[in-house]
């Protein structure tokens, strides 16, 4: 084999190598963002409280990710949105009252989170809305029928023959 | 030729195996001492470092602590004594603490016992108020007994002939350590006086080993972290092993008068380390949550030390405040994170396109995010990146007596085109308080040359009345207008949309709408969105929050900018 066939096999390869790293170079990394809730079930009226962790692939911390949050009711309806971002431990957090015309059933809340030099990462969760005093409407309706079957009780002593 | 281009080629291709540089967040560790009500007299001592000060009765003051060092934190005052004793690292503090377990008036004439350990000595004051920063050792085990005082920069140590007494002058109004010692027993004794009243804590022998056997004996072992032990096999007198129980790391610490050495084992791995003969050493051993501390001297190869592991940590950096340290009728350390009012940050740029070699000027307001009133002396940090998160500006500095900071910078000649970000963080710690704010973060972005990603901003939000006519003010049941102005000086902005969120005064939202926007390089669109009022509005102050998105939230899409104003009922 002749020097300028192994120099040129040599640069090729050099050159693979190179661009093989330029991809992994501009490949941005891909953010994990979690979504963590204070409860499962809110009522309407009640403050909701969002949280959760945005992370590197390595599972670092990413500080200063913007976090886009987007809640919205049983209907599609947006109850509300919001950007906050992470702090340097990766944590963010927002906090919103559940409006009183909200529709009741499974709500949505969905989380993107971006920074520049990385890809953005997605999450959804859910949790349930009730009507407000709903617990305190069960426990009536259940001492209403409790009340309605005492009076029901039919009345002793009296004889028609 | 063919060689410099081989040459070209392989610098090309190493060049671009390097690492790309990110830039290192830098903030304060900050434990916050507070007063149970009386002053606390507190110090903080870290290898050569040691200041110390006073709370107000009542009141509180942040201290901050060294990164992935141990250090040592003592609350004190008359017969109450806490000492912290703690290390962080990744923002996990982990700490021991303890409390005062004897007390003596150095200024009357009774001989007050401090410490009388069975086979080894007694310490106790002169009984002589001439000598009020005297301490009284003396040898009741019928051997020798070693004692080392140490205080700051200093360390001192002698011997006292069996049965004998030796008087030793201790530091007026400052923390200092204590230890009595001989062969497989020790005492280590953590005081502070003040006003001729001392006080102590001391912890006594947890192990000792002889460090001529060929067994190995372990001294120390803290359940999720790991241990410290003698090496077994051909004696080496004066090694001790540093083990990790998991598969993480364990980091070591070694301090004895002014030396001070620290490191790591392997993961899952272990470490020799080699401790100093006859004289008294700090050993710690720590990762994130856990802690072990050993106190240690060795003499005639008989090591014996007394130890203490982990009673508490914190995640520093969270939204809770932890208590690390609580004494009663004193007061306690925990940390700054107890804060509960935010602070707003506002940021403003003086352009939204720029071209390279233009000044960047960048101006904010800083206030109480209940309040709305102006924050002073808050600390600012902007940072500013490229498209690629490279820095071209950061500086830190104060708000004024306004709240506001401003800042600027000169774009350099070969700026590459694109969006820039502008992050910035407002913090405030109040010295006098036990409630602080908590940190606030804002980002911003404008645009350099031509770039290649949409660089959307929010120029203006208002409100009118559907005549369009500007106003702020309006009645229950009325219908308002948000008006939106948005601009991009980037890349065209397809299928993205504006938002609007309306809150009332207790912060729920009334109304969240959008509609879909396509803004091209350079256009600006100012859409407006009608929200009727309830007949039955609560009065007071409404917040009026503008957005704008590269797509829908629910697709994946991203807030790229937003603005807010207010309006009253």
């Amino acid at each position: 084999m002749n020097k300028p066939i192994i120099i040129t096999t040599l640069c090729a390869f050099l050159m693979l190598i190179s661009l093989s790293h330029l991809s992994i170079c501009l490949a941005a990394p891909q953010l994990s963002v979690t979504i963590l809730l204070d409860k499962q079930t809110y009522n309407l009226n009640e403050v909701v409280t969002i949280s959760g962790k945005v992370t590197d692939p390595l599972g670092n911390a990413v500080v200063d990710a913007s976090v886009s949050i987007l809640i919205s009711d049983y209907a599609g309806k947006s109850l509300h949105i919001s950007r906050v971002y992470t702090r340097i431990d990766g944590i963010y957090q927002d906090q919103f009252t559940i409006p009183s015309t909200a529709n009741v059933g499974t709500c949505t809340v969905q989380v993107t989170a971006s920074k520049v030099g990385y890809d953005n990462g997605q999450h959804q969760a859910t949790c349930t809305l009730i009507p407000e005093f709903q617990d305190t409407m069960l426990l009536l309706t259940i001492c209403l029928g409790i009340a309605l079957l005492t009076l029901k009780k039919p009345k002793r002593g009296h004889s028609f023959s | 030729m063919k060689k410099t281009l081989l040459l070209i080629l392989l610098f090309f291709s190493t060049a671009l195996t390097l690492p790309i540089a990110s830039p290192i967040a830098q903030y304060q560790r900050t434990l916050n001492i507070y007063s149970n009500g009386p002053v606390v007299e507190y110090s903080m001592w870290h290898n050569g470092t040691y200041f110390q000060g006073e709370t107000l009765a009542g009141g509180s003051v942040n201290i901050n602590f060294p990164h992935y060092k141990p250090f040592l934190m003592t609350l004190y005052r008359a017969d109450k004594l806490g000492w912290l004793l703690g290390r962080e690292n990744d923002n996990f503090l982990a700490v021991a603490t303890r409390t005062a377990t004897a007390t003596a008036n150095m200024n009357d004439s009774t001989v007050q016992v401090l410490l009388d350990v069975y086979g080894l000595g007694v310490v106790r004051d002169t009984g002589n108020p001439g000598l009020s920063h005297t301490l009284a050792i003396y040898s009741s085990g019928g051997d020798f007994l070693e004692y080392s005082i140490w205080y700051e920069a200093t360390y001192s140590q002698g011997e006292v002939s069996p049965g004998g007494t030796v008087n030793i002058d201790f530091p007026h109004y400052r923390s200092f350590m204590l230890t009595i010692a001989r062969h497989d027993k020790i005492c280590w004794l953590f005081c502070r006086e003040n006003n001729n009243i001392l006080t102590i804590s001391y912890i006594g022998t947890t192990a000792s080993a002889d460090m001529k056997s060929t067994m190995s004996k372990t001294l120390l072992d803290v359940l999720g972290l790991g241990g410290v032990r003698t090496v077994g096999g051909t004696p080496q007198p004066r090694n001790l092993v540093i083990y990790s129980s998991t598969s993480d790391i364990v980091e070591y610490s070694l301090w004895y008068g002014t030396t001070y050495i620290q490191g790591e084992t392997p993961a899952g791995g272990s470490f020799n380390l080699n401790f100093p003969h006859y004289r008294s050493f700090i050993l710690t051993i720590s990762r994130h949550e856990q802690i072990g501390w050993i106190f240690g001297r060795e003499n005639d190869d008989q090591l014996a030390i007394a130890a203490l592991s982990t009673t508490g940590s914190a995640n520093i950096a969270d939204s809770i405040g932890t208590t690390l340290l609580d004494v009663p009728g004193l007061g306690g350390i925990r940390d700054i994170a107890a804060s509960t009012t935010k602070l707003s940050v506002t940021v403003n740029v003086n352009k939204a396109a720029f071209m390279p070699g233009e000044l960047v000027s960048i101006d904010g307001v800083v206030s109480n995010a209940t309040s709305g009133s102006p924050v002073f002396n808050a600390t600012i940090n902007t940072l500013v990146v490229n498209q690629f998160g490279y820095t071209v500006h950061a500086t830190v500095q104060a708000s004024d007596r306004a709240g506001t900071y401003s800042n600027s910078f000169t774009l350099d000649l070969s700026a590459s085109a694109g969006t820039y970000t502008i992050y910035v963080t407002a913090k405030k710690y109040n010295v006098t308080s036990r409630y602080n704010f908590q940190d606030c973060r804002r980002q911003a972005v404008f645009s350099v040359g031509t770039s290649s990603t949409p660089t959307i901003v929010i120029t203006r939000v208002y409100t009118s009345d559907p005549a369009g006519n500007a106003k702020t003010k309006f009645d229950p049941g009325s219908a308002v207008v948000v008006w939106i102005t948005a601009q991009n000086t980037g890349a065209d902005l397809v299928n993205g949309w504006i938002w609007v969120e309306v809150d009332d005064p207790n912060g729920m939202p009334i109304s969240v709408q959008s509609q879909a926007a396509t803004l091209k390089r350079g256009d600006a669109t100012t859409p407006g969105f009608t929200v009727t009022l309830p007949r039955n509005a609560l009065s007071g102050t409404y917040t009026v929050r503008g957005y704008v998105s590269d797509k829908l939230i629910q697709q994946g899409g991203i807030f790229l900018a937003d603005k807010d104003a207010i309006f009253t009922i």
